[in-house]
């Protein structure tokens, strides 16, 4: 919390102010009567005029007042003839009692207006470090709802009592952060917010008992409009800190207005993702999905329609290609499932302690006929730890990653499985010779639906491989990157590293 | 030949299985809902029950656990691929094995053989199995990889001789816990891997190209049929 709370200036004095400044008066006259046997009679004055000097600078004018009358009185009864009494028989003594009584009202009130103006002085730099501070901690909030936060904080830990800060949100006014959850059960707080909001004047709320404040209500203005609307309900608050509440409105309005614009934007930049990653994925659907499908009827409907006239090896050969397709198909169904699921963050990795030596051997089966014309080369230590995965994602990985392989390299070409344990990490490489992915893109081919054009010319990819594939490590809480087969730039290796120890995430 | 009777909702797959299972000399009844395999179970007098896990009127498991309170027919289930737990579910209820749609012909075929063999092997004592070169002899312990002897230990033995002895069926990991280590052990996964490993190494199987025994991930393992 916030070390800095308002100190009130005294500026009126209280009944112990008054009871202070008698008791200077008495020590002073008990110095004045010690110092009699050394001073003049009439430079005693000057100890009482001390003494009334002491107390205006601490008391204030009321009691300086109080305090000079007493040392009227207590000079004229102690130290004037005839002593002990009001009366005075010397001129001379007159007149000093007359001009003591008249300077040391003067001075007194000098010396009180005095403190004043630097106690009102303290209280204005005291503000301005609370407003400073204040202005400094909502920059910092990252989104309106922080600002509210660090606004509502801040003014709680100034001010003390309740405050509330209330905003339209999608066409009614909410409250979007108070000083502690019960406050502002009234409903009419939240109207006056409204009021306020709409109109972009302050309100005052009386209160409904005669011992708690009435409610303030101030709106928060920037550029002709109003953002929001700040209650607050206070014990005292008075002018200098109403003018203080104001600089914060003005302040939190500044910062509103930031936050606001950002949100927007941020939103329009969703939008725009989301428009784009929905046209990405009706052309994916639309061309992927259909691809095999043209395939396949036209295959079938050849098996079906063509009677004697394909000899065996040729109905074969169409049996094969509507296999082929529909297995395909069903892999893209498998990744938009996926993707759907690693969306909604469904995906959870259920860890055992697995052999990632039998998950590949199930992802080449898997790939058994699109792998069939590559030199698929495993290079990995025979003491591979196991490893503590999701075996069945992993799987999808190496599937989606081999198959990747598969749709770009040349054919009889190698694709080399490698890999080795790193401390606490399991790092593994999947190496093709196809054409490689350019540098800038690298990092890109992770997204979804993304496809290199240039190397896009053999088969259609369905853009979500690779970006499963992330997913997929991300859930294990692992890393995958790509980088150059070869010195000269060609190929693609997919290298990804997991914990050996399951991280759930 | 055997009596398959098939439960699945969707006619097409219906038909295309009756095609296949014909083609193979079997004889196939059909059900489409959930009421139907019960009643079709009982009647029809089947040797084998090929279940969808997901029936129109009510979930397929509930049949399978219906059918297992009067039988003890082998069931190879049909499920969906990402849904491991319905898999594994179905397993415990007393399944012996499944197959993941889409499949191929052939994958089902392999599954139903392996399925129907145990049916005839079961009651009758085996003491000596060969698949592919490998030579198993229970009552003298003996194991020979083409005629080369493998040494083995007892436990590895007990594991080997339980996967060959279900040939391309599911040996869920439970079940090969149990079978050799004990019930006590039947969460120990990991000695099953440990020893599947020692095995792959004796019999010179590749686990990332597997010819001998393939891994179910997370649910079992499977030995080679032939």
């Amino acid at each position: 919390m916030l070390g800095l709370t308002l100190r009130r200036a005294q500026v009126h004095a209280g009944p112990g102010s008054y009871l202070g400044a008698c008791l200077v008066m008495v020590a002073v006259t008990f110095a004045a009567k010690v110092l009699e046997t050394a001073l003049p009679v009439g430079e005693l004055t000057l100890v009482f005029m001390a003494g009334v000097v002491v107390v205006a600078s601490f008391g204030g004018p009321g009691p300086s007042i109080l305090a000079s009358f007493a040392g009227f009185a207590a000079y004229n009864y102690f130290f004037t003839e005839p002593r002990f009494t009001f009366r005075v028989l010397q001129e001379a003594d007159l007149v000093t009692l007359g001009l003591f009584l008249l300077a040391s009202i003067v001075t007194g009130t000098l010396a009180a207006r005095l403190r004043t103006r630097a106690m009102a002085l303290r209280g204005s730099v005291e503000r301005i470090t609370i407003l400073h501070e204040f202005a400094q901690q909502i920059a910092r909030a990252p989104s309106s709802q922080a600002v509210a936060r660090a606004a509502v904080d801040h003014v709680t830990a100034t001010m003390g009592g309740e405050v509330a800060l209330f905003r339209t949100v999608v066409g009614s006014v909410e409250k979007i952060a108070s000083s502690s959850a019960e406050v502002v059960e009234d409903g009419r707080i939240e109207e006056a917010c409204g009021r306020a909001i709409a109109s972009g004047e302050p309100f005052i709320i009386p209160s409904n008992s005669a011992v708690s404040p009435p409610w303030m209500i101030l709106p928060v203005r920037a550029g002709g409009k109003t953002l929001a609307a700040l209650g607050i309900r206070s014990g005292a608050i008075e002018r200098d800190d109403r003018r203080l509440l104001e600089a914060f409105a003005s302040q939190l309005a500044l910062a509103f207005e930031r936050t606001d614009l950002t949100e927007t934007l941020e939103d329009a930049r969703l939008a725009t993702e989301t428009e784009k990653l929905r046209s990405a994925l009706l052309s994916s659907v639309s061309h992927d999905l259909r691809t095999p499908l043209v395939s396949i009827i036209g295959a079938a409907s050849t098996l079906a329609e063509g009677g004697d006239r394909y000899t065996e090896p040729m109905r074969q050969d169409l049996a094969e290609t509507i296999r082929e397709e529909g297995e395909r198909l069903d892999r893209y169904v498998q990744n938009l499932l996926d993707m759907t699921r690693l969306s909604h963050g469904a995906l959870r990795p259920q860890c055992v302690a697995s052999d990632l030596l039998e998950i590949i051997g199930n992802a080449r089966r898997r790939l058994r006929s699109n792998l069939a014309p590559y030199k698929v080369v495993v290079s990995l230590p025979d003491s591979m730890p196991l490893i503590d995965v999701d075996p069945v994602l992993i799987e999808q990985l190496l599937v989606n990653v081999l198959d990747n392989a598969a749709k770009y390299a040349p054919e009889n070409s190698e694709i080399l499985l490698s890999g080795h344990a790193e401390g606490t990490w399991l790092k593994l490489a999947i190496s093709d010779q196809g054409p490689g992915i350019p540098a800038q893109a690298r990092s890109d081919v992770f997204e979804m639906f993304y496809r290199v054009t240039a190397g896009d010319t053999q088969r259609a990819g369905t853009g979500l491989g690779l970006a499963i594939a992330r997913g997929i490590v991300d859930a294990h809480g692992g890393g995958i990157y790509v980088q150059a087969t070869n010195p000269d730039e060609s190929g693609t290796t997919i290298v990804f590293r997991l914990p050996i120890a399951c991280q759930e995430v | 030949m055997a009596r398959i009777l098939v439960i699945d909702d969707e006619d097409q797959i219906r038909r295309f299985l009756r095609i296949a299972l014909e083609s193979e000399g079997h004889t196939v009844l059909e059900a489409a809902t959930g009421r139907e395999a019960i009643v079709q179970a009982a009647t029809g007098a089947p040797d084998l029950l090929v279940l969808d896990l997901g029936l129109p009127d009510r979930d397929g498991k509930d049949v399978l656990r219906d059918i297992r309170t009067w039988s003890n027919l082998p069931v190879l289930v049909l499920s969906v691929r990402a849904d491991e737990t319905e898999k594994v579910a179905a397993l415990d209820l007393g399944a012996q094995d499944y197959v993941a749609k889409p499949f191929g012909t052939r994958e089902l075929l392999a599954r139903l053989r392996a399925l129907l063999r145990d049916r005839g092997t079961e009651q009758q004592d085996i003491s000596r199995i060969e698949i592919g070169g490998l030579i198993l002899d229970v009552a003298a312990h003996s194991a020979h990889l083409d005629t080369q002897p493998l040494s083995l230990t007892p436990k590895e033995f007990q594991l080997l001789w339980l996967l060959a002895s279900h040939p391309g069926r599911l040996v869920t990991q439970r079940m090969a816990l149990e079978k050799v280590w004990g019930a006590a052990h039947v969460e120990d996964s990991q000695y099953l891997r440990v020893f599947i490993r020692q095995l792959r190494t004796k019999l010179g199987d590749d686990a990332t190209d597997p010819v001998w025994i393939f891994t179910e991930p997370g649910i079992g393992y499977r030995f080679r049929e032939s």
